[in-house]
């Protein structure tokens, strides 16, 4: 198959926005959109910058649009006419490339203020089934971002709505018997009342996790706190 | 080209951010050092960690021992493991479970104070896999959030490119950080390699593309001793197409039920040939080798695959392992189709490599042969021997993560000042000024980087052979030749030069697959994942690790040692 992509490419050092350059590829249809950019940077354009790691749909480090829909490149199949875009709400470092650093530092102050780390253990905590099923759901999160490049919300600063991967990263917390915080308090303060729940965050999750069910899950079960 | 330069100091130097790195970093910082993760990853916990989609090991369920654990562990390895070593496993495997819930994790469990342990896999003499419903995710997540917590440093895509040494000491480490395009040189009291294995070297492999031995050939270079670096394991069974799939894991065919059978293109349950008693049951070495000879000896399917028919099985226990596997079961149906991933029709699957077992040669406090240098995890080598069993790689994380994370710290509460490097700005920035001197016309690293793990996927495959090895030992010869002449790299900028990161790993490369060769050389003999198709025999006076050392006139010296001594 003869697919065009056109990659929004991008050097924060000498330019002031994305300049779009298209690349015309012969490609198996079968193949995914990480292996388009593998090509490119091979064959057409060593200066190309994209980040992955496991190829395999595992580490979620491959994220960006295509065809303005946030996705990873290693689960996506081409098709004849992609635009691919750098992750939106993130600080481009190169190209498709954005730099994550601040906002999980940010995120990590955010939801474990006043937060106190439990105490060891010698010997396996009992956690009952039900409690531990309702761990699980938020721990399957691989950290990929798709959900806070989706939100519609997170992106209007007068919406002060933190985003979902945030107060995804909160209720791992807080469905945790073992930790204690005044989680709830910091999910108000992070906006989650301001979540109108339109499911993008949800839509676009590798793992089908239903976000804002997990964070509105506080209010209903932590409102004491 | 003057590059920016970055100096920073720490106590300790964590080279890696797969979970021994993670583990070996959280501990550390818990014993009170200072600590830094260089990773070529991004801020995270992932490496082949993430990746892990099968059972751990832990002697915990009832009638299993650390002693039963113990001697399925040092006879799975064929008994070039160092059994003091092994013992450390072993003993601490459980403990080290509770450990990692201490870190903030949540382990799956069948009972509030149960793990969820529930396969029986091949070469262990008991039920002791631990299955856990989100794969390796549960634990990556939550140990990534605890670095961040406790204000661990990170210092993400960054790639070591020489560790500073003086004498027989490590005192730091000199490094390409491609993101923020800049020098950074290190200088710490103790350094940890957490680098992984080096799955890159083929072309089928179950590794991400970070896998490409950085740490191991690095500390080679520094000095340190490496073993049994012939010592490569294949998983009888990965996706043989489309392209993008290749490699990715599907596992053992134990995890496709007790009813599972493998074909060659004729029909054959050829197992019933290897291994009349075991059959699809074998440990993973057999059963790629079996595999491989199938496709390489003109009975496999045309994409060089053999099948695998789990259509015998009772469908009842198919709920459980979809539930325990749900992203392999996931890919088989969005490639082969859902019957296949319902146990209703069989699929192909190939061998790919999976996980090395040599690396950098280390003592019970995980210290390498170099001062002040530790290696842990898949870098480092002597917990598993010849072959590792299924679901040991994970525990010897999770046990000698945390506890040479430990030792290290205490080593560098010992140390009083940091060395002092013999001029190593200029040594900083030598290895970029060497990497951009692109003559022309030149290869791009890539082209290389792909020659290589075809010599290699054909040469150190599951079958070997003295007259391949041969072949194979020149054609790398020529491949480094080719390398050192210069390759292409342009343009020659600075900031996230991908082809500037590849020329680094290409270097690891292509100086493990000379050391890997040459041990294989060596080893007259069949053992472990080691099989010579002209020495089929296991050898009584072979069970002796074959160490390499470069010596200060720059020749590489092998000699023998018995393991654990």
């Amino acid at each position: 198959m003869r697919s065009h992509f056109t990659v929004h490419k991008f050097n924060p050092q000498k330019n002031t926005r994305p300049s779009p350059v298209e690349y015309v590829l012969d490609i198996d249809p079968r193949e995914t959109v990480l292996m388009a950019l593998t090509r490119i940077q091979e064959n057409l354009d060593p200066d190309l910058a994209f980040r992955y790691a496991c190829n395999a749909r595992k580490c979620g480090e491959c994220g960006l649009l295509v065809n303005n829909k946030a996705v990873l490149a290693c689960d996506e199949q081409v098709q004849p006419d992609q635009t691919i875009e750098a992750l939106p709400f993130f600080p481009v470092i190169k190209d498709l490339v954005v730099d994550t650093e601040p906002f999980l530092k940010k995120t990590s102050q955010t939801i474990t203020r006043g937060m106190s780390l439990f105490a060891s253990s010698d010997r396996i905590t009992p956690i009952d089934l039900e409690v531990l099923k309702g761990c699980l759901e938020p721990t399957q999160c691989m950290g990929c971002l798709l959900c806070q490049a989706a939100c519609p919300l997170a992106r209007k600063a007068q919406k002060h709505f933190s985003g979902p991967f945030p107060l995804l990263a909160l209720s791992q917390l807080a469905l945790d018997p073992r930790f204690e915080g005044a989680f709830t308090i910091i999910a108000r303060e992070m906006g989650a009342q301001v979540c109108s729940e339109c499911g993008k965050c949800t839509g676009v999750c590798p793992q089908q996790v239903d976000v804002p069910a997990l964070f509105l899950k506080l209010f209903g079960e932590r409102r004491d706190l | 080209m003057v590059p920016p330069t970055i100096n920073l100091t720490t106590d300790v130097l964590v080279i890696g951010s797969g979970g021994a790195g993670a583990l070996a970093a959280l501990a550390a910082h818990r014993e009170g050092a200072r600590v830094l993760v260089m990773s070529k990853e991004n801020v995270r916990v992932g490496g082949a960690t993430v990746m892990a989609a099968g059972g751990i090991s832990v002697p915990y369920y009832e009638g299993d021992s650390p002693e039963i654990f113990y001697q399925d562990t040092l006879r799975g390895g064929e008994y070039l493991g160092n059994p003091r070593l092994v013992r450390l496993l072993a003993e601490r495997a459980c403990r080290a479970f509770i450990d990692l819930e201490n870190c903030g994790v949540i382990l799956d469990r069948v009972d509030p104070e149960r793990y969820r342990v529930l396969i029986h896999s091949e070469g262990h003499s008991v039920r002791r896999a631990y299955m856990d419903r989100r794969e390796g995710l549960g634990v990556c997540q939550a140990l990534g959030r605890a670095m961040l917590h406790e204000k661990v440093e990170f210092l993400p895509e960054t790639i070591p490119t020489r560790l500073l040494v003086s004498g027989n000491r490590v005192l730091g480490a000199v490094a390409y950080g491609f993101s923020t395009g800049e020098v950074v040189v290190v200088q710490a009291k103790v350094v940890i390699l957490a680098t992984g294995g080096l799955g890159q070297l083929y072309q089928t492999t179950t590794n991400g593309k970070s896998l490409t031995g950085d740490g191991i050939y690095l500390g080679f270079e520094a000095g340190a001793e490496v073993m049994d670096m012939e010592m490569v394991q294949f998983l009888p069974l990965t996706f043989p197409y489309p392209a993008s799939v290749r490699g990715i894991i599907i596992g053992m065919s134990s995890l496709f039920g007790p009813g599972v059978r493998l074909f060659n293109k004729e029909g054959e349950r050829f197992m019933e040939r290897y291994d009349p008693e075991r059959k699809e049951f074998v440990t993973r070495d057999l059963a790629a080798r079996a595999n491989y000879r199938e496709i390489m000896e003109g009975r496999g399917t045309e994409n060089n695959a053999i099948w695998v028919d789990p259509t015998e099985n009772d469908r009842r226990l198919l709920g459980e392992r979809k539930a325990s596997l749900p992203h392999i079961y996931r890919m088989i149906e969005k490639v082969f189709g859902p019957e296949a991933a319902n146990w209703e029709k069989p699929f192909e699957a190939a061998p790919g490599q999976h996980f090395f077992m040599g690396g950098l040669r280390i003592n019970t406090g995980g210290e390498t042969s170099v001062e002040n240098l530790f290696a842990v995890g898949e870098c480092s080598a002597g917990v598993h021997g010849a072959n590792r069993l299924s679901g040991n790689a994970l525990t010897e994380i999770y046990v000698f993560g945390p506890y040479v994370g430990t030792k290290a710290a205490r080593q560098a509460g010992r140390m009083k000042a940091y060395g002092v490097p013999p001029r190593r700005t200029t040594d900083a920035s030598a290895d970029l000024r060497e990497a951009l001197r692109s003559p022309s016309p030149s290869p791009r690293p890539y082209t290389i980087m792909s020659q290589l793990k075809v010599v290699m996927e054909q040469s150190m495959g599951p079958v070997r052979n003295g007259t391949a090895l041969e072949d194979a030992a020149a054609r790398i010869a020529g491949l480094r030749d080719a390398f050192k002449k210069g390759v292409s790299i342009s343009p020659a900028h600075l900031l996230y030069n991908l082809d500037l990161v590849h020329y680094f790993e290409l270097r690891s490369m292509l100086g493990l697959a000379e050391l890997m060769v040459k041990t294989a050389l060596i080893r007259k003999e069949s053992r472990g994942s080691h099989f010579r198709s002209d020495f089929p025999e296991t050898k009584g006076e072979w069970q002796k690790n074959i160490i390499l050392c470069r010596k200060a006139t720059g020749e590489v010296q092998a000699r023998l040692g018995v393991p654990g001594r």
